[in-house]
């Protein structure tokens, strides 16, 4: 058993004037170099773009949009984390089955968003896109990591199970499921970046109406670039606020498994 | 009713450990087995806790017999505190911590096995085994990192047991032997034919 030694905490006012720092410095460096480009239709600066989303958050659209956009996404992301770790399971489980599948997960963790977007677009309607395209890119990852897991279960401590007559229900909640959890953690943190970054391109592609991507797609059409920097920005707020739940909600599973998850 | 390994050949590669042994044992009381390193011991631990299956000849445990391991590592569960490990096995809510108490770790129950000593994970451990409330006790090399202090303890709360459950104990010594007041089965590689308890 390994203990990490890392250095102390900065003081909270240390951590505080390092955030400061780090939010100016980098709109700073975007207004510099707006100014120096002096094409606001090439790049706008930060001041432009904030106008232009504080008038997007007046209209009823842009909410729908960021709503379905978000639902889509989480929709698909969490359709994978549920069928990827069944599909793990079985795939422990059954060899033939891991024999079958294992070859095309790895294909499409192989194969680019686009071409997956362009060829789903041919088959499903653009409303589904972003979600089966979320689905997609998880799905893999989960599997692999949840499988992984599973097969790195202490053999020991299912031996425990099986000599004490432990039932398999609670062999799965009490050894399974907690020698899993360093491994899906992790992969579901990795995964709903992917979910946002697929989904997204999927929507753009797709032109799904009244999404992110399709309100993207007609601002570059237009070549209305704050508005194109203002979407960009959303999509940011919401990937990081829903990555910040995620964490939060991992986090309280963590704690249950203090020894595994670190 | 008997427990027994009937004319038991068993081996982990070419080489048998373990050839045509039989050796039969009451239902009740306490008993040692001793030899050198890697002469079977653990394995015929093993075979009656039905985690090995022998080669040939048969091994008989009472049928819904509740089996109590004890293995030479503790194998707590990381992600859980000592009474959460010791009452996820116990045969009542109750059991867990009237067993802590008794190998001296009841104010270690909210503890993680990581921050326990190796003595304490192993007391922990007998705890667990002892909750089951088992027909059937499997020891292996139980007094492993306990002080004479403790081994004495562990050795009471055994001996307590002595006429309600079998217990096979895996026991070097013949000092721990002597504390449990058992009859001893040697081994002497190659382990073969037919073994019997002594009283040392």
């Amino acid at each position: 058993m390994t203990r990490s030694i890392s250095a102390p905490e900065r003081p909270l006012w240390q951590r505080i004037l390092v955030g400061c720092g780090v939010a100016i410095f980098w709109p700073a460096v975007w207004y510099a170099l707006a100014a120096w480009v002096n094409k606001p239709y090439l790049l706008p600066g930060p001041q432009a773009v904030a106008v232009t989303l504080f008038g997007l958050c007046r209209t009823a659209a842009f909410w729908q949009a960021a709503a379905l956009s978000l639902l889509r996404v989480v929709a698909g992301f969490a359709a994978a984390v549920v069928t990827g770790c069944l599909l793990a399971v079985l795939t422990v489980r059954f060899r033939m089955l891991r024999a079958m599948i294992a070859p095309l997960l790895r294909i499409i963790r192989c194969v680019p968003v686009a071409s997956f977007i362009l060829l789903a677009f041919i088959w499903i309607k653009s409303q589904m896109l972003p979600g089966v395209i979320a689905f997609l890119m998880v799905l893999p990852l989960i599997w692999g990591n949840v499988e992984k897991g599973l097969r790195q279960t202490d053999v020991r401590l299912l031996e425990l199970a099986r000599v004490c007559r432990l039932s398999p229900g609670r062999t799965w909640l009490h050894i399974r499921i907690p020698s899993v959890m360093p491994y899906l953690l992790p992969a579901m943190t990795t995964g709903l970046g992917f979910a946002w970054k697929s989904g997204v391109a999927a929507e753009v592609i797709g032109h799904t109406a009244g999404s992110i991507g399709q309100h993207m797609y007609e601002a570059k059409l237009y070549i209305e670039m704050p508005e194109l920097f203002a979407w960009t920005v959303l999509i940011v707020v919401l990937s990081l606020g829903i990555e910040a739940l995620l964490t939060m909600l991992l986090r309280r599973v963590a704690r249950r498994f203090p020894e595994v998850t670190g | 009713m008997k427990i027994a390994w009937e004319q038991v050949t068993f081996s982990y590669g070419e080489k048998p450990l373990l050839r045509d042994v039989t050796l039969t044992l009451p239902e009740r009381g306490i008993f040692c087995l001793s030899g050198p390193s890697g002469c079977g011991k653990s394995t015929l631990l093993r075979l009656l806790a039905g985690l090995e299956a022998p080669q040939s000849g048969a091994v008989c445990v009472p049928v819904g017999w509740r089996i109590g391991p004890v293995f030479q590592e503790d194998r707590l569960l990381p992600w859980r505190t000592v009474l959460e490990n010791v009452a996820l096995f116990a045969a009542d809510p109750g059991a867990a911590e009237t067993a802590l108490e008794r190998v001296g770790l009841a104010e270690w129950s909210k503890a993680f096995p990581h921050q326990l000593s190796g003595g304490m994970a192993r007391r922990a451990a007998l705890a667990r085994a002892v909750a089951m409330r088992p027909d059937l006790l499997l020891l292996d090399e139980p007094f492993n990192g306990l002080d004479p202090d403790l081994r004495r303890q562990i050795a009471d709360l055994l001996l307590e047991g002595r006429d309600e459950r079998l217990t096979v104990v895996v026991a070097h010594t013949a000092e721990d032997r002597q504390m449990l007041r058992a009859q001893t089965v040697f081994l002497t590689p190659p382990v073969t034919g037919q073994l019997s308890p002594v009283q040392e």
